[in-house]
């Protein structure tokens, strides 16, 4: 499963920060957070039970946009709700 | 006891950086002060350049001596909207001149940033990480604001995500300097010994950008971050941080 947030503070161009397998977007939660200011997504997509904290969540940074920022403030959200999660940046 | 503004309530997307005041105030001697943001944004429209960047400034300093405050931290988002203008100028000049001022309503960094003027006498950069570079251990940080005292030289550009008013790319000098965090219970503390390795100035980030050498920040902030924010402090005082929490 790949969900893909973005704000609407940023109006540049986004995109996808690097192709992952499709078998392990098949088989894992994979967030993309293009942009800064996407937390409040984040947990809208958990209270919609989109995304659960009962498996690992991975979440994927770009070097553009406060990416790796909203990653940053989703994951420390998501350990201190017992969940489980990791940044990556590159594939 | 050092009375801590928040103007406004945190930015909504901060949602891991909640604070403790009863734990502050036991052990820090921080008591923090909620105060309106309309206090800013009833200014209405300002100009949107230097000049109004600087009537920020003022209605801030007059909101410091009213309230007596030691620091503050101000919704800034919300101005872009309303006052058309942004706090950076504002914070950054606040910082230069001795008083601990965050932006987005993030009080664990501004406690970060208190922190690090009670312990060193100056003030800190509150950044974003931006990039890292995992096999070299390199990072890129940013942010629009930066207290003048800090840097070599800078210019004033557009703040990054709204494309107006008025935000600071400043130019740090190289060399030794803390990455620091406290999260807003006090329960943990992240500190490192860092080097500054160079400056740089890239479009589709936040405008001042510094890449710093670190030994244990990027496998700490990939897998177990405190937050987003965190602050860089001119010197190397990381064990004077971690001991000052305990």
């Amino acid at each position: 499963m790949l969900i893909t947030l973005s704000s609407s503070l940023h109006k540049e161009e986004l995109a996808l920060p690097f192709e992952l397998e499709q078998s392990f977007i098949d088989a894992n939660q994979v967030v993309a957070v293009l942009t800064g200011g996407s937390e409040g997504l984040f947990l809208q997509q958990v209270e919609a039970g989109a995304i659960t904290l009962d498996r690992p969540i991975y979440l994927l940074a770009s070097e553009q946009s406060n990416s790796l920022a909203a990653c940053c403030e989703i994951l420390s959200w998501i350990n201190q709700h017992n969940g489980h999660g990791q940044i990556r940046t590159h594939r | 006891m050092d009375k801590l503004g928040l103007i406004g309530k945190p930015s909504d997307w901060l949602i891991s950086s909640r604070y403790d005041a009863t734990i502050l105030r036991e052990k820090l001697h921080i008591d923090i002060v909620d105060i309106p943001i309309e206090e800013v944004t009833s200014l209405g429209e300002v100009d949107g350049g230097e000049e109004g960047a600087l009537v920020i400034y003022n209605r801030l300093r007059e909101i410091v001596e009213r309230y007596q405050l030691s620091g503050l931290t101000l919704r800034c988002f919300d101005l872009l909207t309303t006052v058309k203008n942004t706090g950076c100028l504002a914070l950054a000049k606040l910082n230069a001149e001795g008083i601990p001022a965050a932006c987005e309503g993030d009080v664990p960094t501004l406690i970060t940033m208190m922190l690090a003027n009670r312990l060193t006498g100056c003030p800190g950069f509150q950044c974003n990480p931006a990039r890292v570079n995992t096999e070299t251990g390199q990072m890129l940080w940013a942010h629009c604001t930066i207290p003048y005292t800090m840097v070599d030289k800078f210019n004033y550009d557009t703040h990054f995500e709204s494309g107006f008013g008025v935000a600071i790319h400043g130019e740090l000098p190289t060399g030794d300097y803390t990455l620091v965090k406290v999260s807003g219970d006090l329960s943990r503390v992240f500190a490192e010994d860092v080097q500054l390795i160079r400056n740089q100035y890239e479009p589709n980030l936040c405008r001042t950008q510094v890449w710093l050498q670190t030994k244990q920040v990027i496998p700490y902030l990939l897998s177990n971050p405190i937050s987003n924010h965190h602050v860089l402090v001119r010197g190397h005082h990381a064990q004077a941080f971690i001991e000052s929490i305990k």
